[in-house]
């Protein structure tokens, strides 16, 4: 055992290990101040693998010498791997070695090894490497695709050449058969990698290495390069003729940027880190000289940057990977047969990427730009980087006269109208800036960073994606046979909605809420896009609603029926309500791939049914009612001006259930809440009134609320000798029950007079004090009845509809009068665990029609079939049990 | 220590929420979950099409407490989820036997 303490004499000329670590620690700290000044991405990395090299070097030659002495060093040949193999060394990177033997068993090839090896992991870096004989790596490498392409990036660095070369050699020639597979392989896994990341360049938290973009897509390239073309380094990609010069300088500038970034990134976290993760851009940005008075700014500077070159890198990559494949695959073959075609004036379709082939045609007339867009429309054709140069630099002549001219606005609004490649127009929109000219609201959101931890794609990227997410419901609903497949096929006008997903987040940036600042915007651009004044009213309620739709879902009490009315009202129509839930739906899928789920999906679609049910009945929705409600309730101001105080009025105005506008008027609801105030000094407030036109009294109760006062009530003015004829019952926000009851007095003595009328009001309090129960109430009441009922054959029904209300279980009564039978039924509901919320009872002549709108107690609709066969028979007897008297 | 695990209506959240904030509760995992009670689910319908919910969407929170603090956080939680209505959810109690928190590698109720 040799042993690789630093403090070793050194013996023989071998070099002292204390040497070599000074070496090493005075090349990092020399690199870091480069870095610091400004060094170049790239050239970093050389420098640094270089001293590295040195390094080992140093240490092979140390132990052959410190082996000498046994006459053994064995022939090892040392080889750089993977991203150390190509020279690419950022501060933290691992360093991979390849360490061939030749066969047999050797002689102190352990100590030799450990000589090497253990003084890299003591000065502190990353060692990952294997041991093998050729023989043994090549077997490996066919199997292991990451190996592979790990040894195509192989380089010698100390130790016996020979093995080296010899390895070489084979590994070529293995590589030969399998070229086409691999460069297949290359791109297979590049779109499963990107997949993986986001699927976009545009990522709030990019993988420099792993995203698209990233350094990953450039060894692709550079893989197939090599396969392909046998070149050796990165730098012979401009001799290539994979890549034009110019595309060359783009491309090498922006590995540049990318590699500074993860070296400024790897010193910044102090080891290997390739994620720009969202709490720390700011200290990267302005570690590598972002700066300004607004860190938020310098910030977002940055990632335009980044994006920018990002964006190069993909593209670039991905286009030397193309043409290592062509006139390769089956297809590929075919594209290269047919030659240039020519697709539309100006424009052919070459190797399956458009070209323009007459280059002056943009800045002749930037008009011509469109003509691009449509071939891309109709055909989802890729195009060659050249032309989207071209198109880049056309974008740039774009002014107002362009945004509003007809055939702009006419062209760019018919790819929102028909079916056809939308998102890809939008997207090389967007990626040459031509969407940013076109539409300058995008230029404020353009890579804008959302602050939320939620989105994981900037402002104008996700708006992209939302569009896209339309398209994609268009084609197919993401769940099968579901409301929201019905929903899709009925959209009558998808441009707007599609516009509208476009615009939607516009108002970010500009203050909150943004869904309000993004109407106004949306409202602008509607205006000169020249969409119709109805569409446009459309597209500004969508802007603006696409919040509170999803508050509501998530955060609301959805069986809390007022507010689903006031919901609906806001939205008005069926067909907007359809457009604002795919809207909302698409925004979520676009946010990211975790955003919208089922838990969601459940609550968005128990919103949209429940409003949709309501906006389609029509009850109270019309603008008659919307006008009428607020008619009665400046008037109900009016009429209590000086009795009560009128900030209270209004929040008990606020507080009525939107249907009651439709029954009562001022007056009364100012009766009303003038005996909702009472409530404060007494358990329950009476007031009566003689309807004589109508041959009966009105009696209203207010209470408040508690389970069974409906029955409590009913009990009492039965008791009191009162035949209900109807009721209205109603209970407001918070908590107060207002009764309406007509009644027919069954004795000769005047209701509301002297002692008969302070009795009835003394046993309400006592019932609802608890003092008297109210069945003894009702069966104590002895008295000759003024009015005679007449036995009768009509059998008595009960209906028990649960398709009615989203909210309610509707349980219909229909039987012949008789005194206390509203009492009885009623107390029958509550017994059976049930609340009334509304009820309706009406007698004509003697038929009975009783309308009680029920929920269990946990505030829903009844849904267990058994149980509301039990409501039906069991009210049924009960109610069959009450005697007609004689 | 106790883990309390509550499932409530998703529109109580905000209000669990502050409540457990108010009495001093430090960290809490909160996730969407659906199930199903009594009720078993319901119906819903569109054009006539009945489509059955057989999962209905409930907001599961968990935090993990010393022994003493248990019957406060259970206290807190019902009072905030409540509704007033016998479908707000339940409220589970059981044992925990040990914490660690990670990065110190502090175990116990320390490392609550």
């Amino acid at each position: 055992m040799i042993a690789h303490t630093g403090n070793e004499i050194p013996k023989s000329g071998a070099e002292s290990l204390e040497d070599i670590g000074r070496f090493l620690r005075s090349g990092e700290a020399w690199i870091r101040r480069r870095h610091d000044e400004g060094l170049s991405g790239m050239e970093f990395c050389r420098e640094r693998a270089d001293f590295v090299d040195r390094a080992l070097q140093r240490l092979l030659k140390r132990s052959v010498a410190l082996l000498k002495e046994e006459k053994s060093a064995p022939g090892i040949s040392l080889l750089a791997m993977g991203g150390y193999g190509r020279k690419e060394l950022s501060p933290h990177s691992d360093i991979d070695l390849l360490i061939l033997h030749p066969p047999g068993k050797i002689r102190n090839l352990e100590s030799h090894l450990e000589a090497i090896l253990h003084p890299l992991w003591d000065f502190g870096l990353t060692v990952g490497h294997t041991v093998q004989t050729s023989k043994e790596s090549l077997r490996a490498a066919l199997k292991d695709p990451d190996l592979f392409f790990s040894f195509l990036d192989a380089r010698w660095i100390a130790g016996d050449k020979g093995i080296y070369l010899l390895w070489r050699g084979e590994f070529e020639k293995s590589t030969a058969e399998k070229e086409t597979e691999m460069i297949l392989e290359i791109r297979r896994s590049g779109d499963a990698r990107h997949a993986r990341q986001g699927g976009s360049v545009f990522v709030l938290e990019p993988d420099i290495k792993e995203g698209k973009g990233g350094l990953r897509d450039h060894h692709a390239a550079l893989w197939a390069a090599r396969l392909r073309r046998r070149i050796q380094r990165a730098e012979d990609l401009p001799v290539s003729g994979l890549v034009s010069p110019k595309e060359s300088q783009n491309y090498f500038r922006a590995l540049n940027f990318l590699w500074r970034v993860r070296n400024q990134l790897h010193y910044h976290y102090g080891k290997r880190e390739d994620r720009l993760s969202f709490d720390d851009q700011e200290a990267i940005a302005s570690a590598l000289g972002y700066a300004g008075e607004d860190p938020l700014l310098a910030t977002e500077s940055f990632l335009k940057d980044y994006f920018r070159e990002a964006l190069q890198v993909h593209r670039l990559s991905w286009n030397i990977l193309d043409k290592c494949l062509e006139g390769r695959t089956e297809k590929a073959k075919l594209k290269a047969a047919e030659g240039p075609l020519e697709i539309a004036p100006g424009f052919s379709l070459y190797r399956g990427r458009l070209t323009l082939t007459d280059p002056g045609l943009f800045s002749r007339n930037p008009l011509h730009l469109w003509a691009a867009l449509e071939i891309i429309y109709a055909h989802g054709v890729d195009l060659d980087p050249e032309l989207e140069e071209k198109i880049a630099e056309g974008a740039n002549q774009i002014n107002d006269r362009f945004r509003t001219a007809p055939e702009s606005v006419g062209a760019f609004v018919a790819f929102f109208e028909r079916r056809g490649h939308l998102s890809r127009v939008l997207e090389t929109m967007h990626e040459t800036g031509f969407l940013a000219r076109f539409l300058p609201e995008f230029e404020r959101v353009h890579c804008q960073v959302q602050y939320d931890r939620y989105h994981i794609y900037p402002v104008d990227v996700h708006s992209l994606y939302c569009v896209k997410e339309i398209e994609n419901l268009e084609k197919v609903c993401p769940v099968e046979g579901s409301v929201l497949e019905e929903v899709r096929g009925e959209i009558r006008d998808p441009g707007v909605l599609k516009l509208a997903a476009l615009f939607h987040d516009l108002g970010k940036g500009e203050g909150s809420p943004h869904a309000v600042q993004g109407e106004k915007i949306a409202a602008v651009i509607g205006a000169r896009l020249a969409l119709s004044a109805p569409r446009v009213a459309d597209l500004c309620f969508l802007v603006r609603e696409h919040l509170n739709f999803v508050e509501i879902a998530h955060r609301r009490d959805l069986n809390d029926e007022n507010l689903i009315f006031r919901f609906a009202r806001s939205v008005g129509t069926g067909e907007r309500l359809k457009m604002l839930y795919l809207l909302c739906v698409a925004d979520l899928r676009a946010v990211g791939p975790a955003a919208w789920n089922a838990w969601k999906d459940a609550l968005m679609r128990e919103l949209f049914l429940k409003t949709i049910h309501l906006l389609e009945k029509g009850e109270g929705m019309g603008r008659e009612i919307q006008d009428r409600t607020l008619r009665i309730q400046g008037e109900v101001i009016e009429l209590l001006r000086g009795q009560v105080a009128a900030p209270r009025v209004s929040s008990r105005l606020v507080s009525i259930p939107p249907r009651h506008y439709a029954v009562y008027d001022a007056r009364e609801i100012g009766r009303q809440i003038l005996l909702a105030e009472k409530l404060q000094e007494q358990a329950v407030a009476l007031d009566g009134e003689e309807k004589a036109e109508e041959g009966c009294e009105e009696v209203t109760v207010a209470a408040r609320d508690e389970p069974g006062l409906f029955a409590k009530i009913s009990g009492v003015l039965t008791a009191n000798h009162l035949n209900i004829l109807s009721a209205e019952i109603s209970t407001w926000e918070n908590g107060v029950a207002v009764d309406t009851f007509r009644v027919q007095n069954l004795i000769d003595e005047p209701l509301f007079e002297g002692q008969r009328w302070t009795r009835m009001q003394k046993d309400l309090e006592r019932v609802l004090r608890g003092e008297v129960s109210v069945g003894t109430l009702v069966e104590s009441m002895t008295s000759p009845l003024f009015r005679k009922f007449r036995p009768s054959r009509r059998e008595t029904r009960i209906r028990v509809d649960n398709q009615a209300s989203d909210f309610y279980t509707i349980v219909e009564v229909y039987t012949h009068d008789r005194p206390g039978l509203l009492y009885r039924a009623t107390q029958k509901i509550f017994d059976l665990g049930l609340s009334i919320s509304m009820a309706r009872i009406s007698t004509k002549v003697d038929q009975v029609v009783d309308v009680f709108y029920v929920q269990d107690l946990s505030g829903g609709k009844i849904e267990d079939p058994e149980f509301i066969e039990k409501i039906g028979k069991e009210l049924k007897e009960d109610l069959e049990k009450i005697p007609v008297p004689k | 220590m106790k883990k309390v695990e509550a499932i409530i209506k998703p529109f109580r959240m905000d209000e669990v929420k502050a409540a457990l904030g108010a009495v001093a509760v430090q960290g809490m995992t909160v996730t969407e979950v659906r199930g199903f009670g009594r009720q078993k689910g319901h119906k819903e319908v569109y054009r006539g099409a009945e489509y059955v919910v057989e999962l209905v969407p409930k907001i599961k929170i968990e935090v993990v407490v010393p022994d003493q603090a248990v019957p406060r956080v259970v206290e807190t939680i019902a009072k905030a989820a409540k509704t007033g209505k016998i479908g707000d959810g339940k409220i589970f109690v059981m044992p925990v036997e040990e914490a660690v928190r990670i990065r110190t590698g502090e175990r116990g109720e320390g490392a609550l």
